[in-house]
């Protein structure tokens, strides 16, 4: 258990958070509706509510390690409930941004997994090309046979070019270019 | 400028805008120390050559407050006050002193965190402008 | 040189922490001669500090004091009171803000020891030009009012009145009670409501000090402190207090039904009602919203909603009864009128407008077909004669309503046959001629004899009727001569008025149509000629007219039944010459009209002579307009208008001739059907005056009418059925004959037509209940009434209103009916609720076993707009649960709470057993929605203290809303220049010192008008409310503040621009010595006459400019 000394690194870190998520959540009554109404939180996965309480106490590695940080949408949902109208779902994403500038090992290694995969089929091919993806992440993941039946069922459907295996490997800039003006800005 | 503390003369009515100020003082919303408060029973109350005579013994702006029109405790000396602003204005463009120096504003007695608001930034705003120096001041001491 | 005593408190280290004050005070020691003594001291206030003043004003002589503390407003009647003990007058002393100002708002200290400096400087110089005052005392009216009839207003009404004062209650609504009336029990000791509160609004109803005045509201308040003067505005009752039982009888017959609002729509009232046995006071009262729009819009003023609530609930009789005392002749009015009521009925806002006609045509038909005996009220026999002249509607209507009041009616027709043009004007395919008879035998039935074939001006005279012995005449002769056009070759043969036609052919008397006739003309008129020339056998008609099909005067359906019996119609053509040949009419030339009305609007047609039209034709017919025939009205010897038509007075309808009236076509020009009418019934009232007493009636103020747009309630309150459609004649079968074209409602649809009606008005005045009623203690006729009551302390207590769950459409309210509020569910266990005290779902009347509240709805809310809590709600739903399982000890109750709130004495202690012995289930999570599954209501919400998600499911889910301002808050707070907080209740005083207290005096407040508080704090605020109030009438006078405005008479110019400054009226200007006068016990001085004057004459003692420019100087002096 940690003991508090009134240390500014509890401070440093909810403003870190504030600073980048643009919510003042000192206004946050921690009444749970955000939590009631979110679509993906469960009883494995603790609701925006349980993370904001996390940051505002200052623990910041439960915070960073909280599944939600992963499993969140952005649906909008907390902030359409919330009384004091917060947006949850921009504290989750500015944790996912000190998450990844910390080298953390994220809680939900599939869900990262999934999302670094995906930008980096936009940004080298300026769209998702969905069997590469898909083949790399059931690679990586360990998932060999995950969706594959639904795989095989989209190609006979013709929603997906078994082609794309073998052919499409140009890179294209158009939208690489983009990512790295982002990059360059900070 | 630098090193310049601008003097602000504010006209508050006893019924609203003193007691924003009052209530704004108990809440301690800080404020610049800038702003000399002078009690009015009524905006109203305040005739225009208060406003004239607070510039011309040296005051860098001046703030009337009053209660917001409909909820006058005199019914609508505020709205009379408003009227007068119109030609106030033009005469104290006339005597020299840029617009931004006179505020008329309305502030309800609840409204304390808008006062204190008011105060800070109209203290900021004349210290930008600098000092008000008269035309007889500029003339005295040969032209501008 | 005067000599100042200044004194700078430290105010412990309010002030001294941040304000050097000995630094000051040592300073102004020296630098300003006039200060005899400067002292800085820790609390001035105290004791000591004020002997410190005392002692230097006795020892040192000295002529001023300036205090530099806190706020004036805090303590500056206690200094005054501290110089006034040594013998200066108070107004000799200035008090200096350097705490809220100065000290409690600055982050540097050496700035604000600076600005505290300039402020005192300031007071100082100031000082100097100060004068001794002395106010004036007034006595104080010992009278109280109390705003509001909860039982915050109860309480101190009862205090105030105990200590034997006279207190006027105002409550707007129709009892006392307020919401505490509404609730079932009272937390936390489940206390019957009723039963605390019963005992305390018998006494203020019984009490000899206490007047309530229900359903009225305070408008203005003027004056001051101990003699206020107060305008009420007080809503009628309509039922007498000292008559009604309250046996309800009333309530049996009354046709209407609304959702309750006591009921909170829960259950129906009648409009007449009782919200439940027990209320204060005890008796009925009706709601009554205003004059309906129909009846607005009816020129005879018939009573329209209320006929059709009575046809809606079968009451036929009563309903044609209700009918005949506004139009005598249902079944002809439904069948032609002009229906300006349907234009205005609101239902037509939702689909279509109530089928108010043909409703009305069912009632008067329907008497006839059942073989009904009519029983007109006829009043005893008169010996008055009156005769009337045309047997038209106006006519005959005049005969009815003067035959009702017993006098003895002849009426003089020129016509072989009765009617007017009823009978020769309208088609019998319109109105069918049995219809018509039937009617007129009707009036002769009553004893009114009616002599066709007897022409005024001829057979009889006004002299000669006056030798008669009539009493009075009314001229009602209507317009039977077409208008001609004035075209070259308007003689030829085949070339007739239309009026003169339809004349002809309701006469029988033969007119040769031809094959191809031509109608010149728009209006309703035009289409009667030429679906009547059809019917004579013309092979084709062309109805001609300037105008373009949307301006045609005509009435759409009329053009659209043309249409369909194949009317041809031309538009935009104006008639040139007629061509004749041989002397018969062989064509007509028109031209082609380019617009009808001019730039302003006025009937001006230009034309394109250009374009013109040649139409063959065998017959044409005129039909432009009716005319008066000039030689008759001459020969009356009446003064007329320009037209031709005589001059009547619009409320009286007496002429130019003493002891005749008219009305009618005749004086208002070509008119409708229904204006005649209420022409005829206006004169026979007049006439009635006329003959009793020798003058003419006074017209009665009108009932102020009811809102044009549709309202909220009125639209939920519309029954979902579309108007019954009248079943016509098909075209290809009525264009042949002669038979009426409509063919009537059934009773179905008159009902379901009644039932259509939205009840505009509320009660709609049908007089059912009047008539029921043994006491008589029903007077509809009551109406609004304001009073001036002088008063000496006013009492606020308006109280509070429940928020609006709609506003979170995720928590289902108004969508799901199990969905309920805290104040529905109250009224649910309520003995006199809407199911008899019966815990049961609303959608099924099922009992629940498993009941979930939900709390902080519409508190603790930034979103909507309020962010604070509402204090009681954690408590009344802990109430709510041990009443729910007390009713049913197998059901199960949640509760979605953020915090529990139990601050007063017992209350955590009841809510710990709502948890351990009720075993309601407490969750600690606000609800995120409320949404529907399978049949079932679920609650979704997070387990906060656990951490993740629950569901429950719901048999009834009550939401705790929070307690929110009046709607009307605006209004008392103008009417008594309140201010308020930003969500709308009232400010106190002080927030912790001053709760009953305002800053106006003699105003105080008490209960939640103040803020959400529960029913003890509630009863303490009243009490201390009550407190202030005796405290000024033990008193018995105040001291009026001298700071007033005088004036200078010798500097006044006379200009008076401080006259219409003032808004108090205390300035007036004296036109003998041409100055200003100004009355100082109406001056409230508030300064705005003194800055208006422009020479200024005018000043507001103690705030003079040479005061106010001192100050300006002292605080800027460098």
């Amino acid at each position: 258990m940690s003991r508090s000394n009134n240390s500014s690194s509890a401070k440093d870190f909810l403003s870190d958070v504030e600073k980048r998520s643009h919510q003042n959540l000192l206004e946050c009554l921690q009444c749970g509706k955000c939590s009631g109404g979110c679509p993906v939180a469960s009883e494995q996965v603790p609701g925006p509510r349980q993370l904001v309480a996390e940051v505002l106490a200052g623990l910041k590695q439960k915070a960073l390690s909280n599944p939600l940080v992963w499993h969140c949408v952005c649906c909008g949902t907390c902030l359409i409930r919330c009384p004091v109208q917060i947006s949850i779902y921009r504290v989750s994403s500015a944790l996912c941004e000190i998450a990844h500038e910390e080298k953390m090992a994220p809680s939900v290694p599939d869900i990262n997994l999934f999302e670094v995969l995906f930008l980096k089929s936009v940004e080298n091919y300026g769209r998702l090309k969905e069997l590469r993806t898909i083949a790399e992440y059931n690679l990586r993941s360990g998932h060999f046979l995950k969706d594959v039946d639904k795989g095989i069922r989209l190609m006979l459907k013709g929603a997906i070019s078994p082609v794309e295996i073998v052919k499409g490997w140009e890179k294209d800039k158009r939208v690489s270019s983009i990512f790295e003006k982002a990059r360059k800005i900070g | 400028m630098k090193g310049f503390e601008p003097k602000l003369i504010a006209f508050l009515c006893n019924w609203c805008s003193y007691v924003a100020a009052d209530a704004a003082g108990v809440a301690r919303f800080v404020q610049k120390p800038n702003v000399r408060v002078i009690r009015v029973f009524c905006s109203g109350m305040v005739d225009p050559s208060y406003v004239i005579k607070a510039f011309a013994s040296g005051a860098d702006g001046v703030l009337v407050a009053g209660c917001h029109p409909g909820d006058c405790h005199y019914l609508a000396g505020n709205i009379k006050a408003l009227r007068r602003s119109f030609l106030l204005r033009k005469l104290l463009a006339e005597l020299g002193v840029d617009q931004q120096r006179f505020r008329l504003e309305w502030i309800a007695a609840s409204e304390s965190p808008l006062y204190a608001k008011v105060v800070n930034e109209m203290v900021e705003e004349i210290r930008n402008l600098g000092p008000f120096i008269s035309k007889a001041k500029k003339l005295s001491k040969g032209g501008a | 040189m005067k000599k100042i005593g200044v004194y700078i408190c430290h105010c412990g280290t309010n002030i001294g922490g941040n304000v050097d004050c000995h630094k000051i005070s040592e300073q102004l020691s020296t630098e300003i001669g006039e200060v005899a003594v400067c002292r800085d001291y820790k609390y001035m206030c105290s004791e000591p500090g004020q002997k410190m003043i005392r002692d230097d004003i006795a020892e040192l002589g000295l002529d001023h004091v300036v205090e530099a503390s806190c706020s004036p407003k805090m303590h500056e009647p206690t200094f005054r009171n501290a110089v006034s003990a040594a013998g200066m007058n108070p107004y000799l002393f200035e008090m200096v803000n350097i705490r809220e100002h100065c000290s409690w708002v600055s982050d540097n200290p050496e700035g604000a020891t600076q600005k505290a400096k300039d402020l005192i400087k300031g007071g100082i110089a100031r000082v100097l030009h100060h004068e001794p005052l002395t106010g004036s005392t007034k006595s104080v009216n010992p009278v109280a009012m109390v705003v509001g009839g909860g039982i915050a207003g109860i309480t101190a009404a009862l205090k105030i009145a105990n200590a034997g004062y006279k207190v006027f209650m105002i409550e707007k609504e129709e009892i006392v009670g307020g919401k505490m009336a509404q609730f079932d029990k009272t937390f936390p000791t489940l206390d019957c409501s009723g039963c605390i509160l019963t005992p305390k609004t018998s006494e203020v109803g019984r009490h000899r000090n206490i007047e309530i005045l229900t359903k009225s509201e305070v408008t203005e308040v003027t004056g001051f402190v101990g003699n206020f003067k107060v305008r009420v505005l007080q809503k009628p009752r309509y039922v007498s207090v000292d008559k009604c039982t309250g046996c309800g009888d009333c309530q049996q017959v009354c046709p209407i039904n609304i959702p309750s609002p006591f009921e909170l729509g829960m259950t129906t009232r009648h409009p007449i009602s009782r919200p439940f046995p027990q209320a204060i006071p005890n008796t009925y009262s009706i709601i009554r919203t205003g004059m309906p729009p129909c009846q607005s819009a009816c020129p005879a003023g018939v009573n329209v909603q209320g006929y059709m609530a009575l046809t809606g609930v079968g009451k036929f009789e009563q309903a044609l009864s209700l009918v005949r005392e506004r139009m005598p002749f249902a079944s002809a009015c439904g069948r032609i009128c002009v229906r300006p009521c349907e234009d205005a009925c609101k239902r037509g806002q939702i689909d279509s407008p109530t089928a108010i006609c043909f409703t009305k045509r069912f009632l008067g038909d329907y008497e006839k077909d059942t073989g009904a005996e009519w029983n007109p009220p006829i009043k005893e026999r008169r010996e008055e004669k009156v005769a009337v002249i045309g047997s038209g509607p106006s006519g005959l209507s005049a005969a009815y309503y003067l035959a009702l009041e017993g006098y003895q009616v002849t009426v003089y027709e020129k016509l072989p046959v009765a009617g007017g043009m009823l009978t020769v004007g309208i088609p019998s395919y319109r109105l069918p001629r049995d219809v018509i008879n039937s009617e007129i035998e009707n009036i002769r039935s009553m004893g009114v004899t009616i002599k066709t074939g007897v022409t005024f001006g001829e057979n009889v005279t006004f002299e000669s009727l006056e030798e008669d012995g009539f009493g009075a005449v009314f001229l009602s002769t209507g317009l039977h001569i077409g208008r001609g056009l004035g075209l070259e070759g308007e003689d030829a043969q085949g070339v007739l008025g239309g009026v003169e036609f339809l004349r002809k052919v309701a006469l029988d008397e033969p007119v040769n149509v031809g094959e191809k006739v031509i109608v010149i003309g728009g209006g309703n008129v035009a289409v009667d000629v030429a679906r009547t020339a059809l019917r004579l056998g013309a092979a084709q008609v062309e109805l001609v007219c300037l105008e373009s099909r949307h301006e045609m005067p005509a009435w759409e359906r009329e053009l659209d039944e043309a249409l369909e019996e194949g009317v041809i119609i031309r538009n935009s053509l104006g008639p040139k010459r007629f061509v004749q040949d041989d002397g018969a009419i062989k064509s007509v030339e028109f031209r082609r009209c380019l617009a009808v009305f001019d730039e302003n609007g006025k009937f001006s047609p230009s034309y394109d002579e250009n374009d013109t039209t040649d139409i063959p034709c065998s017959t044409v017919f005129v039909a432009i307009g009716q005319a008066s025939d000039r030689n008759f009205i001459n020969s009356t010897g009446l003064t007329t208008k320009p037209g031709g038509i005589i001059s009547v007075n619009p409320d009286t309808m007496e002429t130019s001739r003493p002891g005749v009236f008219a009305g009618g076509d005749c004086t208002l020009g070509p008119a409708t059907f229904v204006e005649a009418v209420a022409h005829g019934r206006q004169a026979a009232l007049s006439i009635d005056s006329y003959l009793k007493y020798g003058g003419l009636r006074s017209v009665n103020s009108r009932e102020s009418a009811t809102p044009v747009e549709i309202s909220e309630a009125e639209r939920k309150r519309a029954k979902p059925v579309l108007r019954s459609v009248m079943p016509v004649l098909a075209p290809e079968q009525r264009k042949k004959t002669f038979d009426p074209i409509e063919c009537g409602f059934t009773e179905e649809m008159a009902r379901s037509e009644g039932q259509r009606c939205l009840a505009c008005g509320v009660c709609c005045q049908c007089g059912e209940c009047v008539r029921k009623c043994g006491p008589q203690a029903i007077d509809l006729n009551q109406s609004a009434v304001t009073r001036e009551l002088e008063v000496g302390a006013i009492v606020v207590a308006t109280g509070v209103d429940v928020f609006d769950a709609h506003q979170y459409p995720e928590y289902g309210h108004g969508k799901y009916p199990d969905v309920i509020t805290n104040l529905q569910f109250e009224r649910l266990c309520n003995a006199s609720g809407p199911t008899g005290g019966k815990v049961v779902r609303p959608s099924d009347g099922k009992v629940p076993n498993s009941v979930v509240f939900i709390q902080c709805v519409g508190s603790r809310d930034k979103s909507k707009g309020y962010e604070y809590c509402s204090k009681v709600c954690c408590m009344i739903s802990a109430k709510q649960l041990s009443i729910f399982k007390h009713h049913n000890p197998q059901g199960q109750a949640y509760v979605f709470y953020i915090d529990n709130r139990a601050g007063g004495k017992g209350y955590e202690e009841f809510l710990r057993r709502a948890i351990e012995e009720e075993k309601a289930q407490y969750i600690r999570g606000r609800v995120a929605k409320v949404f529907e599954e399978g049949g079932n209501l679920v609650v979704r919400a997070e387990n906060s203290l656990v951490g993740c998600p629950v569901e429950v499911q719901a048999d009834l889910v009550v939401l705790a809303t929070g307690l929110v301002p009046q709607k009307d808050y605006v209004n008392v707070a103008r009417a008594l220049n309140l201010s308020t907080d930003k969500y709308g209740f009232f400010m106190e005083l002080h927030p912790k010192l001053g709760p009953a207290e305002t800053s106006l005096a003699g105003i105080y407040l008490a209960g939640c008008a103040q803020g959400p508080k529960d029913i003890p704090e509630s009863v303490a605020q009243g009490g201390a409310a009550a407190a202030e109030a005796l405290a000024l009438f033990s008193m018995g006078q105040v001291e009026i503040d001298p700071t007033v405005a005088t004036l200078n008479e010798r500097l006044c110019t006379g200009c008076r621009t401080c006259v219409g400054m003032c808004a108090y009226n205390a300035i007036s200007f004296d036109e003998l010595r041409k100055v200003a006068t100004i009355n100082q016990a109406l001056c409230q001085g508030c300064g705005t006459c003194a800055a208006a004057c422009p020479v200024s004459a005018i000043q507001v003692q103690h705030y003079r400019q040479d005061q106010i420019f001192a100050q300006i100087e002292g605080i800027l002096a460098s």
